[in-house]
């Protein structure tokens, strides 16, 4: 009967649509976790075989760099959702290859929404450029006399350990030994550190 | 007195300490080196360390001052047989040099503690001077607008005879746990001082 026919036909045009919707999303992930989330697993090979395995490789280049560098616009300018919307529109409005189509725009639009501050995360610890602190552990150790190098330590002696490194780095680790005097005097800098931040933080 | 775990010469008061340990009967000793453990294996509880003793000094009739100085005098075998890798004979010998007979219990604990310790940095180092500047990201290549305030920190550290600089970048909240932490530290030092 036709009417059968026809709910029959569209119900498949709605899950060949889903399963684009879904590749495209896959697609737009797995972009994001080999430029943002250092997963060196992720190959431009691996998308293709895994989401795309009947495309054309040139085609598939093309989806690819498209959807790459469309991220890669939105991330710079970290676009919040009046600006990525007026970004897609203007996008699916275009006609030819620079053009998207709306169902692109949706996954776009989906994929932000739920990795955006993953992503700004990722693009603010890359700007790091010194070792961050990644951990920090102490004890306090007693000593019963004076040290023999003549640096009189008869008193308590705090020892810090600070784990440093890079994004993507293994750690450092580096001891450092205080006794009272040094800990007052790192905390009075401290201190002065934090009446910086209190001036020109707070008052912007 | 010939000694493992520390070169330095002992106060009096330190032999003395050790003899009083005797005088605890042995349920009495066993909860002592429990607390001690306790602490050993977490020594930033320090407030929760002297917690303990006070509570203990109460139940048995004792004072708390003379029991933390004595305690002070027990910590100082363990972590200087840890700084030096002693073993279980080592330390053994030392508590029948000072007087006091070497518990399995203590002995037990003392290997469980070294398992711990294996693997930790023994290098330790001064620091000389901390110098520090901060600013505030507003751009970078990778992402146009940003607003991130980052703590830049020089740590000059003297290694052997030379110094050395250590450079870390903070974020606010990776500063403000560094001074809690050193604040902590602080006053676990003045607990023991």
């Amino acid at each position: 009967m036709p009417c059968c026919t026809a709910i029959h036909v569209t119900t498949r045009a709605n899950m060949a649509e889903v399963d684009a919707m879904k590749s495209l999303s896959s697609l737009l992930n797995g972009i994001a976790q080999k430029v943002y989330y250092n997963n060196s697993e992720i190959t431009e090979e691996l998308l293709k075989s895994e989401l795309y395995p009947e495309m054309s490789p040139d085609e598939f280049t093309a989806l690819h760099d498209k959807m790459k560098g469309l991220l890669k616009s939105i991330a710079t300018a970290d676009m919040d959702h009046a600006q990525l919307e007026a970004f897609l529109t203007a996008k699916t409005k275009k006609q030819g290859g620079g053009g998207l189509s709306a169902e692109q725009a949706a996954a776009l639009s989906r994929f932000w929404k739920s990795q955006r501050v993953r992503v700004k995360e990722s693009l603010v610890a890359h700007s790091r450029w010194e070792p961050s602190l990644r951990g920090l552990s102490w004890r306090v150790d007693l000593q019963a006399a004076a040290s023999r190098r003549g640096t009189a330590h008869s008193g308590p002696v705090a020892l810090v350990e600070l784990e440093l490194g890079r994004t993507g780095q293994d750690s450092e680790f580096v001891c450092l030994e205080f006794d009272e005097t040094k800990v007052n005097q790192v905390l009075k800098k401290m201190a002065d550190i934090q009446e910086s931040i209190d001036r020109i933080v707070h008052s912007t | 007195m010939q000694l493992h775990f520390t070169k330095d010469v002992l106060p009096d008061s330190v032999g003395t300490d050790f003899q009083n340990l005797n005088k605890l009967n042995e349920q009495q000793f066993h909860h002592l080196i429990e607390i001690l453990f306790q602490f050993l294996l977490e020594p930033k509880e320090t407030e929760r360390f002297m917690q303990q003793l006070t509570e203990f000094a109460g139940e048995h009739g004792m004072s708390a001052g003379p029991l933390r100085n004595l305690m002070k005098s027990v910590l100082l075998v363990p972590q200087g047989a840890l700084k030096k890798n002693l073993t279980g004979e080592q330390i053994k010998e030392d508590l029948l040099t000072l007087g006091t007979h070497p518990s399995p219990l203590c002995l037990r604990h003392y290997a469980a503690l070294t398992r711990l310790a294996v693997g930790q940095t023994l290098m330790v180092n001064q620091l000389v001077d901390m110098e520090w500047k901060f600013g505030v990201t507003v751009g970078t290549s990778e992402i146009q607008k940003l607003g991130t305030v980052f703590l830049q920190l020089k740590l000059v550290v003297r290694k052997g005879n030379s110094t050395e600089n250590v450079y870390m970048e903070l974020t606010l909240p990776q500063f403000y746990n560094f001074l809690h932490e050193m604040e902590r530290a602080k006053a676990s030092m003045e607990c023991f001082s």
